[in-house]
């Protein structure tokens, strides 16, 4: 652990973990729908202090994940654990610490914002007043209205408050941002990162959105086919995928392209006449290296940068992996 | 002291990667100088609305670079030794540049000599310059 | 949650309130009119003659317990039972409200008995109003009503309809749909009440146990029939828990 992240931690002194330094913790979890597998062997580690972005395909099974780490229904096989608890067996010390919002933010809706408030309260032993009425304040959320007479970005914004209501350490979210217009996402993002993350919280949130994830995550997975095909910290995504263009200074044979491809870190091939490009992923100065040290000369090679999006999307095709 | 730091998440180069130039330009440029304070994490994360992890990497490479330092109850300060420390890299990675501008003048049919004497004629040309423009103030 | 449970029910508590109140006011109607034709003399028609010489019409007790406990207090507490059951938690599921309960940490079997607790509560009070309109138009007709023996009849039509309750909340926690657990709840009781076609059926027929005659014209504690319905309302109550507490959501 080094300083600055003890800072962040700081701040929040709940931040107490019984194990060890994983917000969540999931090994080789089966869920089936019935007969129907939905998920096959999902492993997935969430640091705590992250903001984490599950990217998955409508039906891949982020919502079943999701319900499975809450103990709204046990799996398969595998195992999960979160801030230290098994998911099977002590789900009441999960709920006390997480702050949940469902994929359909479903709320009652006879309920003016105080009933609903106090209906919260009531749930949870551990409650902060104060802070849920700064957020009421914050988001001007008005006490006496009632939740059917709120637009969808209030009610995004009442589930975000009563969500933080209890002191989470951690926030799941499932696809919070659904159905909210540009400006509304945009202000629940920033709350999030201002108000959530920085207070040392870890948020872990289901989206279809890559630009979501991209846009305030720093940790993303990739769910494809029930299991998980990329889990990486987002920076480091971005710098171990390159794309090479590479100008021989004649048409190399076919030979060449072959042991290019064969190359540890090379992806993809694609090739035209004298150009030829590759998608490559880890320590691309090396990998450089390695070809110019090649008997075909070259005339230029030129680095560059590989969209988030175009890679993000391979994995969720199942192209990757 | 307050510096501006943006960024771009759509851009390929790592977030943490761009607050670290940005920094390192406001350390060149005097916006930033030994002695300050950097914001903390949490303002930081606050402030560009991205995750705090992000910071918290930022600043580790800085330190790590040697041009801050955490310290107990005053945050994250910027070191003396900073500014120059900088000059240092930006130095290094120009004369890398040399290299590439070298190897591309020879793939383009530029000898030796011809590079050589380019470099001669620039070096003269600025140089000289440069006393003149000390001379006239 | 127990304020949630009330105002989510407001609505059919309000219905069946006025429900009852009206079928007891009609009731009292009723017998004030016959009562009143009775004092006119026998110059009405020969239906209303045999009316009248209905054991039950001759004292205000034994035409309450008629028409209340033995028949219309069952009938209407146990469609408002059964009413309120269905949607515990059918309801919930189906608006996708579940998921916010389940969020919490209460345990799955607090969440239920609550529901059922709260319920069982609004059945109790309506019950109790009727009860207390019987009292007062007792005391309006001229005939005070015994409050003990009241008192008694009163608990044991709530605890009777407990049963229905908690089959409808049985159903409501096996079923996704809140208008099937009325049916299923309904289609059950009636068959527990069905033996008493038979004959010598009337000890196997449940609805024998939901009031007892005797205890409330002439006292006693109906014992027996007050454990009966404590125990036939025990068994899908705790079936409701048991697939409550292992349903995946």
């Amino acid at each position: 652990m080094n300083d600055h992240a003890l800072e962040v931690q700081g701040s929040n002194p709940s931040l107490q973990m019984p194990s060890s330094g994983t917000a969540i913790q999931i090994e080789n979890l089966t869920v089936n729908h019935g007969t129907t597998p939905v998920l096959k062997g999902l492993s997935l580690q969430v640091p705590i202090g992250s903001i984490f972005g599950f990217l998955g395909a409508t039906g891949a099974g982020k919502t079943t994940t999701i319900k499975t780490l809450l103990g709204f229904r046990s799996p398969d096989g595998g195992s999960a654990r979160v801030l230290g608890y098994d998911v099977s067996c002590q789900q009441r010390e999960i709920c006390m610490s997480v702050g949940y919002i469902s994929e359909t933010n479903s709320l009652y809706d006879f309920l003016t914002i105080s009933q609903l408030c106090d209906l919260s309260r009531d749930m949870h032993r551990r409650w902060n007043q104060g802070s849920v009425d700064r957020y009421f304040q914050l988001f001007a959320l008005p006490s006496n209205k009632r939740v059917k007479h709120l637009s969808k970005g209030m009610k995004s914004q009442l589930a975000l408050c009563l969500a933080l209501g209890n002191d989470p350490d951690l926030l799941i979210l499932d696809e919070p941002t659904t159905g909210l217009d540009p400006i509304s996402r945009q202000m629940f993002l920033t709350t999030l990162v201002r108000e959530v993350a920085a207070a040392g919280k870890t948020i872990f949130f289901s989206s279809p959105l890559l630009s979501e994830v991209e846009s305030i995550a720093d940790h993303v997975a990739v769910l494809h086919d029930g299991s998980i095909v990329l889990s990486d910290e987002l920076d480091h995504l971005r710098e171990r995928q390159k794309m090479v263009k590479l100008v021989y200074m004649e048409q190399p044979p076919v030979e060449e392209m072959t042991l290019l491809r064969s190359l540890p870190g090379v992806r993809q091939l694609e090739q035209r006449e004298r150009v030829v490009r590759l998608r490559i992923e880890g320590d691309t100065d090396a990998l450089v290296g390695t070809i110019q040290a090649r008997p075909y000369a070259l005339r230029d090679v030129e680095v560059v940068a590989v969209r988030l999006e175009e890679l993000l999307i391979e994995y969720l095709r199942g192209d990757g992996a | 002291m307050t510096i501006w730091l943006q960024v771009d998440i759509r851009s390929n180069v790592p977030i943490y990667v761009q607050l670290i130039e940005q920094i390192q330009h406001a350390l060149e440029v005097g916006t930033l100088s030994p002695g300050d304070a950097l914001p903390s994490v949490r303002e930081l994360a606050s402030e560009l609305s991205i995750a705090p992890n992000t910071i918290v990497k930022t600043y580790n490479e800085l330190q790590r670079m040697g041009l801050i330092e955490s310290r107990a109850g005053k945050g994250t300060i910027v070191l003396g030794k900073a500014k120059e420390m900088v000059r240092v890299r930006q130095q290094e990675a120009l004369l890398e540049h040399l290299s590439t501008v070298v190897h591309d003048g020879s793939l383009l049919g530029l000898s030796a000599e011809a590079l050589r004497d380019h470099f001669e004629q620039a070096v003269q040309q600025f140089f000289s310059e440069r006393q003149q423009q000390g001379d006239k103030s | 949650m127990k304020t949630k449970e009330v105002l989510e029910a407001r609505w059919k508590m309000l219905t069946f309130t006025l429900l009852a109140l009206c079928t007891s006011a009609g009731n009292i109607a009723i017998y004030r009119w016959s009562e009143n034709l009775r004092e006119q003399g026998g110059t009405s028609s020969p239906m209303l003659q045999e009316m009248m010489q209905d054991p039950p019409m001759k004292n205000f007790t034994a035409f309450v317990w008629d028409h209340w406990f033995a028949t219309n207090g069952p009938f209407i507490l146990t469609l408002f039972a059964v009413i309120l059951g269905s949607g515990l938690i059918a309801k919930e599921v189906r608006k996708g409200t579940i998921f916010f309960l389940l969020s919490k940490p209460v345990s799955r079997e607090r969440i239920l008995l609550t529901k059922y607790g709260v319920s069982a509560g609004l059945l109790l009070t309506v019950s109790v109003m009727n009860s207390m309109v019987v009292a007062i138009s007792g005391f309006v007709v001229g005939e005070p009503q015994d409050l003990l023996h009241l008192l008694v009849a009163t608990g044991l039509l709530w605890v009777a309809v407990l049963f229905p309750l908690a089959l409808s909340l049985f159903f409501s926690t096996m079923l996704p749909d809140t208008f099937l657990p009325v049916i299923f709840s309904l289609f059950i009781t009636f068959v527990f009440v069905l033996p008493i076609v038979l004959p010598n059926g009337l000890d196997w027929s449940l609805g024998h146990y939901w009031s007892n005659q005797h205890a409330y014209l002439a006292g006693g504690f109906p014992f027996k029939e007050y454990l009966v319905c404590l125990l036939t309302a025990l068994v899908p109550l705790l079936a409701a828990l048991v697939v409550f507490r292992r349903k995946a959501y």
